[in-house]
C-alpha cells in the first residue's frame, strides 16, 4: 500500500533469503535417504523431533503465555496410544501418528477445563499433576506392561513396511513432515489475526480483553492444538524406540526439562529460537553426552543465567543487536523509505 | 541566605521514567525549619521531584545533597534512614495493616531525633485515631486516612517530611482542619516541603515556593511576596 | 476399624503435607512467587540431615537444629542473589529459573548421593505406638510430627500477625515502594521470608527423612503434595493450608486402603475434584 510514502512491508531482503533457502534445505532433506546414513537418518530425526517438541513449548510459553512443565503428559499419551492402537486394533502404526494428533487434541479439552482455572506458577504446577496423574493411570493398565512398561511386537512393526531399511526412510519422512507441518503452522498462526490476538494477550491480558480479544477461548486453542502435536509427536518417538514405559514416557528429565532449558537459552517467544536451542543441545550433547546429570547441570546453570541477563535468549539479543528477522513476523512501517518496526 | 543553613539541596536534577524525561536541570534549596512549597499543573514534575528526593527514583548521587550528604542514588530505605519522610500521593495505608500496625510500621527504621513520637502523640494530633486503632484503613473516610498517612511517616521521627498532595480527593473542611495541625507537625526545628493543588493554600502555608512547569523551575520566590499573576504566567508557561 | 485407622493415619500424614504446603504459601503470600524448587529443597535437607547424622553421629532430632540454621542462611542466600532478580511483573523468570534450580538440584543430589534410597534412623521411637479406643494403634512419631506441625503452623500465624517482622512481611507483600518509605529494605524483608520458609521446608525434610525413604528425585512429588494442600484448603490462609493437607492425607490414606497402587491417584483426583466444584479452595483469604 503505498499512499503518500507510507508503506506497511514485513518481508525484508534478509528474511526473503533466508525462507528461500530454507525450502531448498527442506527439499534436500526430504532426499535424506538418498545422500545420508542411516546413522545420519536417526540423527535428523530425533533433530527434528525434538525441534517440534521445543517450538510446541514455545508456542505455549513463549506466545500464548502459559508455562507448562506437563506437556510429557501428552507425549506419552501420545506413544501409549499408538502402542493400544497398533497392537489391540491392528491399525498401522503409521497412521496412528495423525490419529494421536486428534485424540490428543480431544483429552487435552477436559484438562484444559480444568487447569485453566489456575493462574501463572500454580498453572505450572497443575500441568504437573496432570502429567503424574497420566503417568499413575497408564501404569495401572496392564495389557500395556503396567509399570515395567512393554515393547512392540515385531508383528506390528513390520506393518509399517518388511523392510528394515524402509521402515527407516517412513519413520524419517514421518518425522521430517511432522516439523514442518508443525513449524509451518505455527509461522502462519503467528502471522495472522491470532497471531495477533496471542501477542496482545502476552503482552497485556487487561488491555486485549478490553479491545475484544476472547481470551479463555484463544489460550484453549492454542492448548489443545499444542496437546494433540505433542501427542503426535509421542507417538512417533516411542514408534523408532520400539519400546514404553510409564518412566520413560511421562519423565520430566527427557522431555521438559532439556526443552524449557534450549528454548530458554535459544530464544523464548521467537520461532529461530527453540531452532538455535535445538541447534545447541546436539552440539552440546556430542561433547557432555558422558556426564550424565552434569549434562543437564550445565544447561540449567546456562538457562538460568540467560533468563537473568538476556531474557531473550540468544536470537533475542542478536535481533535486538542487528535489527533483523529471519522469520518475519514485525510489520515494519516505513515512511517515505525510512523504515520503523513495531 | 546562608549556604550553611541549607538542609536539602537539589542540583541540576534530570529525573526519567525510563526513557521519558520527566525533570529538566531542577535546582531546589529548603532550609532547616523552612516550609517550601511546590505548585504545578498535573504532569509538571511534582511528584517525580518528591519521589527522587525519597529515593523512590534513583538519579545520580550529587543530584540531592541532604545535610551535605549526596543521597541521589540511595535506596528508599536508606533514605528513610536519614530522617526523610515521605506522605505519599493517594495516602497509601497499608491494606494488611490496621490503623495501629500502620503507626507502627512508621518507625520500622528505627529512628531517633529530638523529637520521639509515639503513638500517643499522634492521637494528640488526631484524635479520632484513639477509636480507630483496630480498624482497617478501609474503613477510614478519606481525610482520616490521610492524617493515618501523616501519623505514619511521623512515627519514623523525621527531620524532613514530605508532603505529596495531600489534599487530593477531600473536602475543603477537611483540608483545613489538616493544615491547621501543621505547625504542629513540624515544630522543632523540621523542614518540610508540600507539594499542593491549591495555590492559595500553599501560599498561605509556606515560606517560599517554586513553580514547576513541564519538568522545568518556572518560579521561585518568598510565598508572601510573590503574586498571583507571576504564579499564573509561571503555571502556565506564558 | 481399619478404616477408622486409615482415616486416623491420612490426618497424621496430612500434618507433614500442611508442613510442605506452609513454606510454599508463605513465600507466596510475601512476594507473590512461588518455588518450583521447593520440594527439592525440602529433599535437600532431609541428604544434609543424613550427612549431618553419619557424621557427626547424631540422632535426626538433634542433626535437625544444623539443618535449620544451614537452611535459613541457604535460604536468604538464594533469595539476594538470585530469586530478588527475577521479581517483577513478568511471570517467565520466576518461573522458569526456579524450574531450573529444582532440575539443577536433583542432579547435584543425584551426582553427589547416587540415587540410592535412602533413611533417618531415629532409633525406637520408630515403632513405638500407643492405643487409643481399644483397637487403634497409633504411632508415636507421626502424633509428634502432627503435634510439630500444628505448632509450626501456629507459629507463623504468630510471627505474620503479632510481630514486627511479620509487620514487615505484610507491608512489603502489600506495597512494596511504600514499603521501602519506612525504612524496610525490600531485598532483605524478602531474604528473611525465604530464609523462615527453609527453616519450615528444613523441619519438613528431616520430618520425611525419618518417616520414609528418600532419594533425589522426589522433590517434584513433595512440591505436588504442598501445592495441592495450598488449593484445597484455599490460597493464603495457613489453617485452610492445615485442613487442605489433612484432607489430602485421608484421600491418600483411604486411597490405598482400597488398593496400594492407588495412595497417590486417589489425593491427585481428589484434587481435581475440588479445583472443578471450589477452585478458590474451602477457606481463601486471597486473590491467586
Amino acid at each position: 500500500m503505498k499512499n503518500s510514502g507510507l508503506e506497511v512491508r514485513s518481508f525484508s531482503r534478509v528474511s526473503i533469503i533466508f525462507l528461500a533457502l530454507l525450502t531448498l534445505l527442506v527439499f534436500i532433506l526430504y532426499l535424506a535417504p538418498v545422500w545420508g546414513s542411516r546413522s545420519d537418518l536417526r540423527l535428523l530425526s530425533e533433530f527434528l523431533l525434538f525441534l517440534t517438541l521445543a517450538s510446541l513449548w514455545n508456542l505455549l510459553a513463549g506466545f500464548a503465555g502459559m508455562v507448562s512443565v506437563g506437556q510429557q503428559a501428552y507425549l506419552g499419551f501420545g506413544g501409549y496410544f499408538l502402542f493400544a492402537a497398533a497392537m489391540f486394533l491392528g491399525i498401522n502404526p503409521l497412521l496412528c501418528v495423525p490419529i494421536a494428533f486428534i485424540f490428543g487434541t480431544l483429552i487435552s479439552m477436559p484438562v484444559a477445563v480444568l487447569i485453566f482455572r489456575l493462574n501463572g506458577a500454580y498453572f505450572a504446577i497443575g500441568t504437573w499433576v496432570i502429567a503424574e496423574v497420566f503417568r499413575l493411570s497408564f501404569a495401572q493398565v496392564s495389557s500395556l506392561g503396567g509399570g515395567s512398561g512393554s515393547s512392540l511386537p515385531v508383528v506390528v512393526v513390520k506393518k509399517i513396511a518388511s523392510d528394515k531399511t524402509l521402515r527407516e526412510y517412513y519413520s524419517f519422512w514421518m518425522a521430517l513432515t511432522l516439523a514442518v507441518l508443525v513449524l509451518t503452522f505455527i509461522y502462519f498462526l503467528l502471522r495472522s489475526r491470532h497471531g495477533l490476538a496471542l501477542k496482545a494477550l502476552r503482552d497485556s491480558e487487561l488491555s486485549a480483553k478490553s479491545v475484544g480479544v476472547n481470551i479463555w477461548t484463544t489460550k484453549f486453542l492454542v492448548y489443545i492444538f499444542t496437546a494433540g502435536a505433542t501427542a503426535a509427536t509421542g507417538a512417533l518417538i516411542f514408534l523408532q524406540k520400539l519400546r514404553i514405559s510409564p518412566d520413560a514416557a511421562f519423565s520430566v528429565n527427557d522431555w521438559t526439562a532439556f526443552v524449557i532449558f534450549v528454548v530458554v537459552i535459544g530464544g523464548i517467544g521467537t520461532i529461530e529460537g527453540p531452532i538455535i536451542g535445538t541447534i545447541i543441545y546436539f552440539i552440546l550433547r556430542e561433547t557432555l553426552a558422558d556426564l550424565g546429570s552434569y549434562y543437564l547441570i550445565i544447561l540449567g546453570v546456562l538457562a538460568i543465567g540467560v533468563m537473568l541477563k538476556f531474557p531473550s535468549g540468544i536470537w533475542g539479543a542478536i535481533k535486538s543487536k542487528f535489527d533483523i528477522e529471519l522469520f518475519p513476523l514485525t510489520r515494519k512501517v516505513s515512511v517515505n523509505n525510512y523504515t520503523v518496526s513495531d | 541566605m546562608l549556604m550553611a543553613e541549607c538542609v536539602l539541596k537539589v542540583n541540576n536534577l534530570d529525573a526519567f521514567y525510563g526513557d521519558f524525561q520527566a525533570l529538566f536541570n531542577v535546582n531546589i534549596e529548603v532550609k532547616a525549619s523552612e516550609v517550601v512549597a511546590i505548585i504545578g499543573s498535573n504532569g509538571a514534575g511534582k511528584s517525580t521531584l518528591l519521589k527522587s528526593i525519597s529515593g523512590l527514583i534513583k538519579n545520580h548521587t550529587p543530584m540531592v545533597e541532604y545535610k551535605s550528604i549526596k543521597i541521589g542514588s540511595y535506596r528508599p530505605d536508606q533514605v528513610s534512614k536519614l530522617g526523610i519522610a515521605l506522605v505519599p500521593e493517594g495516602r497509601q495505608l497499608f491494606p494488611s495493616l490496621t490503623v495501629k500496625e500502620n503507626l507502627l510500621i512508621g518507625a520500622a527504621a528505627n529512628r531517633s531525633s529530638g523529637s520521639e513520637w509515639t503513638i500517643e502523640r499522634v492521637v494528640e494530633l488526631f484524635p479520632f485515631i484513639n477509636e480507630r486503632l483496630g480498624s482497617s484503613p478501609a474503613d477510614l473516610s478519606g481525610g482520616q486516612q490521610q492524617m493515618v498517612a501523616i501519623g505514619r511517616a511521623l512515627m519514623g521521627n523525621p527531620d524532613f517530611i514530605l508532603f505529596d498532595e495531600i489534599s487530593l480527593g477531600l473536602a475543603p473542611v477537611i483540608i483545613k482542619s489538616i493544615y491547621k495541625a501543621l505547625p504542629n507537625i513540624i515544630k522543632g526545628g523540621v523542614s518540610a516541603i508540600i507539594v499542593e493543588q491549591d495555590i492559595g493554600m500553599a501560599k498561605s502555608v509556606s515560606n517560599r515556593l517554586y513553580c514547576l512547569q513541564e519538568g522545568r523551575v518556572s518560579l521561585s520566590g518568598t510565598s508572601s511576596e510573590v503574586s498571583f499573576e507571576q504564579i499564573r504566567k509561571a503555571y502556565f508557561g506564558v | 476399624m481399619d478404616w477408622v485407622n486409615a482415616v486416623l493415619q491420612g490426618i497424621l500424614l496430612g500434618g507433614l503435607y500442611a508442613l510442605f504446603a506452609a513454606g510454599l504459601s508463605l513465600i507466596f503470600g510475601v512476594m507473590r512467587l512461588v518455588n518450583i524448587a521447593h520440594g527439592d529443597l525440602i529433599v535437600l535437607s532431609a541428604f544434609i540431615g543424613l550427612t549431618v547424622t553419619e557424621v557427626l553421629g547424631l540422632s535426626p532430632f538433634i542433626s535437625l537444629f544444623f539443618v535449620i540454621v544451614f537452611m535459613a542462611i541457604l535460604g536468604y542466600f538464594l533469595q539476594r542473589t538470585l530469586l530478588n532478580r527475577t521479581i517483577g511483573s513478568d511471570i517467565l523468570p520466576p518461573l522458569l529459573v526456579t524450574f531450573g534450580l529444582s532440575i539443577i538440584i536433583q542432579n547435584v543430589l543425584l551426582e553427589i548421593y547416587t540415587a540410592d534410597s535412602q533413611k533417618l534412623n531415629a532409633g525406637s521411637i520408630e515403632t513405638q505406638s500407643i492405643q487409643i479406643f481399644g483397637e487403634i494403634n497409633l504411632g508415636v512419631l507421626p502424633c509428634i510430627m502432627f503435634v510439630t506441625s500444628v505448632l509450626i503452623i501456629a507459629g507463623l500465624q504468630h510471627t505474620f500477625y503479632r510481630t514486627p517482622l511479620g509487620r514487615a512481611f505484610r507491608a512489603t507483600s502489600d506495597n512494596p515502594e511504600i514499603a521501602q518509605i519506612m525504612g524496610l529494605n525490600k531485598s532483605h524483608v524478602f531474604g528473611m521470608a525465604m530464609a523462615l520458609s527453609l527453616v519450615v521446608v528444613a523441619v519438613a525434610g528431616i520430618f520425611l527423612g525419618i518417616r520414609t525413604s528418600f532419594d533425589p528425585s522426589i522433590g517434584p512429588g513433595r512440591l505436588i503434595f504442598g501445592f495441592e494442600a495450598v488449593i484445597i484448603g484455599g490460597l493464603g490462609n495457613l489453617w485452610g493450608t492445615l485442613i487442605g493437607g489433612i484432607l489430602l492425607g485421608v484421600s491418600q490414606s483411604i486411597g490405598a486402603q482400597i488398593n496400594p497402587g492407588w495412595q497417590l491417584l486417589a489425593g491427585h483426583i481428589v484434587f481435581l475434584v475440588v479445583l472443578a466444584v471450589r477452585p478458590k479452595g474451602f477457606f481463601p483469604r486471597v486473590e491467586g
